[in-house]
């Protein structure tokens, strides 16, 4: 494979980890806010706010793991093909390398004349 | 490599598509984080991209004539935006850039380039590489037209401001800069999103903020369209911006289209060709500071015709060589 194209295929997998990350951080923000209104209304209802606020805490608390573990799961998905790609560019530069002069008969220090 | 320009020079395939859309969308990111996916400007044959040297402008173009055109291509496209199917024998692909060749010896030129960057850096890449291929081009050039298409213009509008600046050798020798539904006065679908974004953030509802958000990740060349060109001036941001002003010794030609028959149809007026409105032109000559230093007779409008038609239609391409013919024989 090509080295540019190699260049870019890490750069597409890279931005794709970037774009999950994002997306679900943002989602998850959005979600959090959802919930958090409606958990805002037992506030209101007296002797059912105390344990409103733990069972919204359990929720929040396992909502975010729950993002968390997708942006740690899509980075190092993306780490791992990352790190796949490259050794692939490595051993493609090895291939294109110019390969050193084979010594010629009589060059060689030990060599029958 | 063949003697005469050929359209699949500027074919590309569907991956080049998607890079370039991605460019559009979010290419000034991917040039600030170095990505990898980010496109340099730079003419490209084939695919890929033409080293400006001697040689290699040789073995693309054995044998060059004194006149060049250069192509632009819009938002999110690349050089295959020019490429489509000869009507004359449909199973052969042609070019404005081809046609141009074999009608009146121009030597095209396609230039592909990250959208996503704002429309000044573009112009300034721009005018760097027409010194580079100045520079390395085998024979002396006499003519140069540029043609660009939405937002292709305004990269040339740029590079022929900053061309003139510095005195670049290119900006003398620029006759004649085609606009194919160039967004002048800036794209009301630009501005849309603007106004969208602002509105979605200003409900205090996470919903809204987010679909805010998602809009709100468009590139910098897509914020650009909202307005006409501007000069960039870091320095004096209390002063109030000045737009790009339009190269003096050139004649320029404006190409828009609209969707329906009628260009005063109303859905022609409220859409154009889909993206960009058909600008209204005032009826005196104007000089060269004014909105459009053209006259009636440089302006063509087509009707029945969306945004990225322009780039492919045997009738532009008819009024382009017509425009170029006529200026020869005035000269």
């Amino acid at each position: 494979m090509e080295a540019d194209t190699l260049r870019q295929l890490r750069g597409g997998v890279e931005l794709a980890a970037t774009a999950v990350e994002a997306a679900t951080g943002a989602i998850a923000e959005a979600h959090q806010a959802i919930a958090r209104q409606v958990y805002a209304t037992f506030d209101y209802l007296g002797p059912l706010a105390a344990p409103a606020r733990m069972v919204e805490q359990i929720q929040m608390t396992i909502t975010i793991q729950v993002y968390r573990s997708i942006q740690v799961t899509s980075r190092l998905v993306a780490h791992g093909a990352v790190a796949l790609l490259q050794s692939r560019e490595r051993v493609d530069a090895q291939c294109s390398a110019p390969l050193p002069p084979s010594p010629r008969w009589g060059e060689e220090p030990n060599s029958l004349p | 490599m063949s003697d005469q320009p050929t359209a699949s020079d500027c074919a590309t395939p569907w991956t080049t598509w998607v890079r370039s859309i991605v460019n559009g969308a979010v290419g000034d990111y991917l040039q600030a984080q170095q990505n990898g996916l980010e496109i340099d400007m730079a003419l490209y044959v084939r695919n890929r991209p033409l080293p400006l040297t001697r040689a290699a402008l040789l073995a693309a173009h054995p044998h060059p004539t004194s006149r060049l055109c250069v192509f632009l291509h819009g938002l999110g496209c690349n050089e295959g935006s020019w490429a489509y199917r000869d009507p004359s024998n449909p199973g052969r692909l042609t070019s404005y850039g081809a046609e141009l060749a074999s009608d009146l010896g121009f030597i095209p030129f396609f230039a592909r380039y990250n959208t996503g960057l704002a429309l000044a850096r573009n112009g300034q890449s721009l005018a760097d590489v027409l010194n580079a291929l100045l520079a390395a081009y085998p024979v002396p050039v006499r003519d140069l037209i540029l043609i660009g298409h939405s937002m292709g213009g305004l990269v040339i509008r740029h590079a022929c401001h900053i061309g003139a600046q510095r005195h670049d050798p290119w900006v003398g020798l620029v006759r004649q800069a085609f606009y194919l539904g160039s967004p002048h006065n800036g794209a009301p679908l630009a501005l849309l999103s603007d106004v969208a974004t602002r509105v979605l953030h200003s409900v205090p509802n996470p919903i809204t903020r987010l679909i805010g958000d998602i809009f709100d990740l468009r590139s910098q060349g897509i914020k650009d369209l909202r307005s006409p060109p501007f000069i960039e001036d870091p320095g004096h941001h209390a002063a109030p911006r000045q737009t790009v002003p339009w190269l003096t010794s050139a004649q320029h030609y404006l190409v828009v289209a609209t969707l329906t028959e009628d260009p005063k149809h109303l859905v022609a007026i409220l859409l154009g060709d889909g993206l960009v409105l058909v600008p209204s032109i005032p009826e005196t000559s104007p000089d060269g500071t004014a909105p459009y230093p053209m006259t009636r007779d440089h302006i063509a409008c087509f009707s029945r015709m969306d945004h990225l038609q322009l780039t492919r239609d045997p009738a532009v391409y008819a009024q382009i060589r017509a425009w170029c013919a006529g200026y020869e024989r005035k000269v």
